[in-house]
């Protein structure tokens, strides 16, 4: 469903030449449930960034559904992300003025859908996460982690191909963190696929699937068939 | 969309109270000095004429003997001789012929409650009112014969009418004008007032309305007295009305009115033919030219548009541009704290024009409420200079131009203002602000 073939990515500014991402080479089945992982500066976020639409990259090919997504234009990438990618943010990114309807709405509006159809899918999205009650509610009246469940909300409302997350639990405590996980591996057992990345290695055991990044490359992969199985060098599946 | 639109501006404008007020103020004050001077200036530009451009003319007769030329305007006289007015009236080449001229007139109405006054009025010959498309609400123009004759009637202005006769019609009623009776013959709606007065621009050209109307030739042949400007260009020993009248001296305005060019071709060649007599027998002993100048060119001959009006208007343009920088830069300040949620909403689908799309409609909207308030400091600038100058009272008032500027204003003030700022932030790299810090 998601495949990157020797993806490459530099930031250059007047002194230095920053290569982010090097023959980078992934691919994410319909369903799976994958961990990234990686240090800092590592070249993950330039990943979930690409992966995502939001950044272009320089050399390589990147397959959404079969079709190649490297040149599109801005409207394209758009609509794309509109339609097939949903993004969990670690600091949620609520707009602060909208109240939750509001805040789940943003993606639909720009899919030109009707009031009713729109208002269907918000409500829905809602309760599937347990908030529909404070649909009313403005972002600061609640919790970080209910935050984090409109923000889950937002992303379930548009039914995209796949859920990007990043760090989502990473502003949360535990309790918070446990119950979004839960949500999170709730929703991949419905069927969604989920690319998440973290720092934090619990979570990341949790996933189907975990890869590592290292230098812009991935340089490690591990299966789990479950919660906390050990790690296995097996990433020629998937590195090419 | 664009209610949505709409609503996030609403927000966003709530959001950020005092500098939104202070975008709108500065939108406010530029849009409301330029609607004050676009609104004099449409009036004092305009030419009420405009639809007979090509069917009427001032007539310019060149009498002038002295060498030096006649010294304003065109540097030809811009009235005529009476001996000259009255040859082209009694001539009736033209389709229709109006000679006019400015007076006071003392009026009394016996056994009215109202005391005596004195009143602008206007001197003309009876194609005045079809001509300059003066609308009479009672009545009619006086006949051919009272014309032709001088004969005492009037028509008066309904103001006039309604202050000696409130509840009952003015025609057919007698006022005394300089001690004559005058039989009043019609009522002109006293809506109407040209601006500017085409037909005399000397002097005054946006001079309120005249109060009373009567014929031409009661001026000229039966003494009453005149207000209007009068110029000689050589020593002529004046001492009754007759001399006035066999004088050099200019001071009756002339319009012809033609119906086909043919007309406009045999008044013409009466005029060539009637100088040259008048040549051959000692008058037009410069030149013997004759200029037929339709409304617009009268307009510039008087400059009735000057160039301190011009320099004005642009330069209340000028103000409004300062303002217009001013809200760019408090636009550049807001927008660039718009720039996270720009980013998610670009995350969540939102193409660039999108986010352009969606900040200009601020800036419309910030333009559309500081056009509406600089209407209204509008209207109180054009108060203040009717309070202030007595001959812009009837001009400095709201007109349609007035709104269809405020409108234009505001959508060229929020387009002007929000392109740079919806610009910027519409190529929010998205990813920049997605990260938690």
């Amino acid at each position: 469903m998601l495949e990157m073939k020797s993806v490459k990515k530099v930031y250059r500014s007047s002194l230095v030449e920053t290569h982010a991402l090097r023959d980078f080479n992934l691919s994410v089945d319909q369903g799976e449930f994958v961990a990234v992982t990686g240090p800092s500066g590592s070249g993950k976020t330039t990943f979930l960034n690409i992966a995502g639409l939001l950044e272009t990259f320089e050399g390589g090919q990147y397959l959404l559904d079969g079709s190649d997504v490297s040149k599109l234009s801005d409207r394209e990438r758009s609509q794309i992300r509109n339609e097939k990618i949903g993004f969990i943010f670690q600091g949620f990114n609520l707009i602060s003025d909208l109240n939750l309807f509001d805040n789940v709405d943003v993606p639909l509006r720009y899919r030109g859908m009707k009031a009713s159809e729109r208002k269907d899918r918000i409500m829905s999205s809602l309760e599937r996460v347990g908030l529909a009650a404070r649909a009313k509610h403005y972002p600061a009246q609640l919790s970080g982690g209910q935050q984090q469940r409109v923000a889950i909300a937002r992303a379930l409302a548009g039914e995209p191909r796949f859920l990007l997350a990043d760090e989502p639990t990473g502003n949360l405590d535990t309790l918070m963190a446990r119950q979004v996980m839960e949500m999170l591996e709730e929703i991949n057992g419905e069927g969604m696929t989920i690319v998440m990345v973290t720092h934090d290695p619990d979570l990341a055991r949790r996933a189907e699937r975990n890869i590592q990044i290292v230098d812009g490359q991935v340089t490690d992969f591990k299966l789990y068939q479950g919660i906390a199985q050990p790690a296995q060098e097996s990433a020629s599946e998937t590195i090419s | 969309m664009l209610g949505y639109y709409i609503r996030l501006s609403w927000l966003s404008l709530k959001k950020t109270p005092v500098l939104s007020t202070l975008m709108v103020l500065a939108v406010a004050v530029g849009i409301g000095s330029c609607l004050t001077i676009l609104t004099l200036y449409g009036a004092v530009s305009s030419n009420p004429m405009a639809h007979k451009n090509e069917s009427i003319a001032a007539i310019q007769l060149n009498t002038w003997g002295d060498e030096g030329g006649y010294y304003e305007n065109n540097n030809i006289p811009v009235s005529l001789t009476y001996l000259d007015a009255k040859a082209l009236y009694d001539a009736d080449v033209a389709d229709q012929l109006v000679l006019t001229i400015l007076a006071g007139m003392a009026v009394n109405v016996p056994g009215a409650d109202q005391d005596a006054s004195v009143e602008e009025s206007r001197v003309v010959t009876r194609d005045f009112f079809d001509m300059f498309d003066v609308p009479l609400i009672e009545g009619a123009t006086w006949s051919e014969r009272a014309d032709q004759y001088g004969e005492p009637v009037a028509i008066l202005n309904e103001a006039l009418a309604k202050k000696y006769w409130p509840d009952s019609e003015a025609v057919g009623k007698s006022m005394e004008l300089e001690g004559v009776a005058h039989t009043v013959v019609g009522v002109v709606d006293e809506g109407w007032n040209m601006t500017p007065s085409v037909y005399d621009l000397y002097g005054e050209p946006f001079r309120d309305a005249p109060q009373i109307y009567i014929p031409f030739f009661q001026v000229a042949e039966k003494q009453l007295p005149f207000w209007g400007n009068m110029s000689g260009w050589k020593v002529e020993d004046i001492r009754s009305h007759q001399d006035l009248l066999d004088s050099e001296l200019v001071w009756i305005y002339a319009w012809a009115g033609f119906s086909s060019e043919q007309n406009r071709g045999e008044f013409e060649q009466f005029l060539r033919g009637f100088i040259d007599q008048q040549h051959e027998q000692g008058r037009y002993p410069l030149s013997q030219d004759f200029y037929l100048q339709t409304p617009e060119q009268w307009l510039d001959i008087f400059e009735v548009v000057s160039e301190d009006d011009k320099l004005l208007l642009l330069m209340s343009f000028a103000f409004l541009s300062v303002c217009l920088l001013n809200s760019v830069v408090l636009l550049l300040a807001k927008f660039s704290r718009h720039a996270p949620e720009a980013g998610v909403r670009r995350a969540l689908g939102a193409s660039k024009s999108s986010i352009f799309i969606q900040h200009l409609s601020e800036s419309l909207m910030i333009a559309l409420l500081g056009a509406a308030l600089g209407l209204v400091l509008s209207l109180l600038g054009l108060a203040g200079v009717r309070q202030l100058y007595d001959n812009y009272t009837g001009i400095a008032s709201v007109s349609t131009l007035t709104y269809v500027a405020a409108i234009a204003l505001a959508l060229l003030a929020g387009v002007l203002s929000g392109l740079l700022p919806s610009f910027k932030i519409s190529r929010t790299a998205p990813a920049l602000y997605l990260k938690a810090d």
